[in-house]
Formats: C-alpha cells, structure tokens, sequence
C-alpha cells in the first residue's frame, strides 16, 4: 500500500467544514468602527492608488498585446475560466447549502488526490475516468444547489 | 393588591395559555389522509425535503396518502391523473426545491401504489424505504436520506450525496452513484453499475452480465457468478478490491495496480512495468467472459471458490 495516500485519506477525514460557536461579526464590526478616521483616509487614498496602478498596468499589458498582435496563448487564461468555458466545474466552489458542503469538500480532495495520481501515472486511463466522475458528480451538486434557490 | 388585580392576574394567564395552545396547535403536525386512482403501471412521483418516505406496493388501482405534514409546509395534494400522479410537499413561503424548509417541520409520508407502477422519489434529507414493488423503473435521488430498496424490478437508480443506499431485492439494470455514502446490493442479478467516491460499494449476486463499479478511495467488494458474456469493469484508486468468484468461473481476467499489491487464485500475478505495483492476465475456465481490475494504490483480492 502507499502510506502517503492512506495519511492524505485520514486527513481528508479532518476536512470538514466548522461553523464558529457564537457570531463574530459583532467584534469584527466594532473593531473596524473603532479604527482611527484619519487611518481609514489614508487607506481610501492607498485604495485609490493601488487601483489607478492596477488599472494601468493592465491598459500596459493589453496594449502591448495589442502591439504584438497575436491573440494570448490559451494556457496563459485563468484555469477556472478554461474549466468554465469547457463546462467543467469550478474548483473554488463552495456551497451555501451545508448539506452540500461537506461533499464539495470530499470532492475537491478526491480531485486533487486524482491528479497527484495522474501525474505520477499519466497513462492511467481509468484514473482519468474517475476524475471525470468526480467532476460530473461537482456538476450535479451544483444543480442541486442551484434547484435549492 | 386590590381585589380587581388577582382577577386580572388569572385573565391574562388564561388568555397567554389560550393563545399558546392555538399557537401550538397551528404549529402541530396535520394528519394526512389522501387517495387517487391510478392505473396499474402509473408513474409516481415523489418530493419531501425532510422527513421520512415509505412506498409500498399493493393490488389496488389506487395511491393512497397517509403520514402528518410538518408544520409550515404548503397543504398536502394528489395531482396529475391516473396515469402521472405526483405527491409533493412544499414549504409555505419557500421557493426552489430545498424551498425554504429551515422554517418547515418534516413531514412523514406513508404512500401506497400499484406494485406495477414505475415510482420515482426525490428527497433532501429523508430517508425513503420502497417495498413491494416490481415496476419496470424506480428512480430515488437523496441529499443525505439513505435509501432501502426491497423491490423487484426492471430498473433501480438511486443517487445520494451522503446517504447509503441498500438494494434488498433484484434488479435487471441496477445503478448507484453517492459520494460518500455505501452502496450495498445482496441479491443482485444482471447488469450493475455503482459509483463512489469514499463510498463502500459491497455486491453480492447471481450471474453478472456487465458490471462497471469504480471508486476513488473507498472499498469495493463483489460476490457473484461470472455470466457468458460478462464484461466487468472495477476501477479504484486507493480502495482496495475484493473479487470472489466461482471455482468453476470462466473469464479472461486482467487486473494491474500501481503500487498496490495483487493476490489472485486464478492464475499468477507478475511485477508491474509501469511501477512497483502487480499485474495479472489469465484465462479462467474457457474465459468466454472478460473481467478487468485496475487499482492505483489499493491492493486487490481475486478468490475462488465461491458458494
């Protein structure tokens, strides 16, 4: 047997999702009521700055795309877009149903535990199979969800 | 104290008691008592959130309803005719079909149909029991409600996402998909296909035609007889696999792992090229059927000898 797959099955175990014993809103809102106006000011300018810069380096980048002009290799998209495009489920899905969300944990280890596998076997046809099963299992928690309102 | 407030005293107490009462009684479960005819190869539909589902079949060309609806859940109504009935039950103020039920008390149903009707059943928590029942098609999905299927029929689908689902009887086409729910068939004949993800899958049956089980880590055990055209499929990734087989069992078995290991009374298993797992291909008996295994890390078990 493989040890490493057996710990990453007891961990996954561990995985479960753990709601706080009382509301921390409360504490949280306090503390950011309490932080100094003048603080909060500076941050609205960093804010500000932060996104004039965000914005300009991606008119940059796109411009230089533009500049070049070749279309973005489709390896350089984001994953989940790729993932979304191919209808494939997104793995930063996180339900709001707590009686999906276990499962959409178990799934997402399962998952990663298949592409560890994959990587180390990629002729494994059947590996492949079951992560599609995974996935097709995701999907139709997710239409649950989405049936749930 | 005047004599007038000990009078007020007991007023208001009746009157809180009063109002509690109603409170508690509009709050209270509501006796369900309901019949449709339906034809004797009926479809049936069936929706509760949460609660419980009992299905029996019967002789009579009818459905009947009885059980208690839960509080806050929308009165209870047959609807569809005799040939498509369906019985569903609905939060008051809820919307979409988990529909509000945080705010809905469960509501246990006690359904009877014609044994022959195809049933289909869809719940979110609550478990669902069928008995009786030898229809061409029965159909269950549940959220986190195991299923217990006592039937006999052409068809049986049951899908969970935690509930465990237990076939009691047979089926020619037998499908079970869960997360992390166990799949359990005792008495199994013709075609299966069971899915899981951490999920036991444990089958046990008659002569198998084409069986596709998989899992990603939890177990898979099979008993059963090896039909002439059989072709079985058995994937696991780091579950093991257990196969017991006939003595007298006729396949060309192929089985390899990665790095699990491989024990087989049917011919002999071999180091595996692709890593320092095993591998095996043999002929058992004339081998007019075809038995594949694979497995990552889990260890497979082939024996004979099966009673």
């Amino acid at each position: 047997m493989n040890l490493h797959f057996e710990d990453r099955q007891k961990l996954r175990g561990l995985a479960q999702p753990v709601e706080p014993a009382r509301d921390l809103w409360p504490q949280i809102a306090t503390r950011i009521g309490s932080r100094p106006r003048a603080s909060q000011r500076r941050l609205h300018w960093l804010a500000l700055a932060a996104s004039v810069a965000g914005v300009a380096v991606l008119a940059g980048v796109i411009g230089i795309r533009a500049m070049q002009g070749g279309h973005a290799p489709a390896a350089a998209a984001h994953p989940d877009a790729l993932i979304a495009a191919s209808g494939r489920p997104s793995n930063h899905w996180k339900p709001t149903d707590p009686r999906l969300r276990g499962a959409a944990v178990e799934l997402r280890a399962a998952q990663g535990e298949l592409k560890q596998a994959l990587a180390i076997a990629p002729h494994a046809d059947y590996l492949q199979q079951l992560l599609e099963r995974t996935e097709r299992q995701q999907s139709h928690l997710q239409r649950l969800e989405h049936e749930a309102g | 104290m005047s004599r007038e407030h000990p009078k007020i005293f007991w007023r208001t107490l009746l009157c809180s008691a009063a109002l509690a009462g109603t409170t508690l009684a509009a709050r209270a479960d509501t006796p369900i008592h309901l019949r449709h005819d339906a034809a004797p190869d009926a479809t049936v539909v069936i929706r509760n959130v949460k609660g419980d589902v009992r299905v029996t079949g019967w002789n009579q060309d009818r459905v009947q309803v009885e059980g208690n609806l839960g509080s806050g859940a929308k009165p209870l109504q047959i609807t569809g005719d005799a040939r498509a009935i369906e019985i569903k039950v609905e939060g008051a103020g809820g919307s979409g079909w988990f529909g509000n039920s945080d705010n809905m008390g469960p509501t246990s149903l006690e359904v009877r149909v014609p044994h022959a009707a195809s049933l289909e059943v869809h719940t979110v928590s609550a478990p669902v029991d069928v008995d009786g029942m030898d229809g061409r098609s029965i159909q269950v999905g549940s959220v986190s409600g195991r299923v217990h299927l006592g039937v006999r029929a052409g068809s049986v689908r049951a899908d969970t996402v935690s509930g465990d689902i237990d076939l009691a009887g047979t089926a020619h086409e037998f499908e079970a998909q869960t997360v992390s729910g166990d799949v359990q068939a005792a008495t199994l004949g013709g075609n299966a296909n069971a899915q899981t993800v951490s999920g036991a899958v444990l089958l046990r049956g008659g002569a198998m035609g084409k069986v596709n089980l998989g899992t990603v880590s939890g177990r898979i055990q099979l008993q059963a007889a090896v039909a002439t055209d059989a072709a079985w499929k058995i994937d696991s990734m780091s579950g093991d696999v257990r196969l017991s087989l006939p003595t007298d069992a006729s396949a060309r078995i192929k089985a390899d792992t990665f790095s699990g290991d491989l024990h087989s009374d049917f011919g002999k298993a071999t180091g595996s090229d692709h890593g320092p797992g095993e591998h095996l291909d043999t002929r058992a008996g004339q081998g007019s059927g075809t038995i594949t295994v694979n497995s990552f890390s889990g260890d497979v078990h082939i024996q004979g000898g099966m009673h």
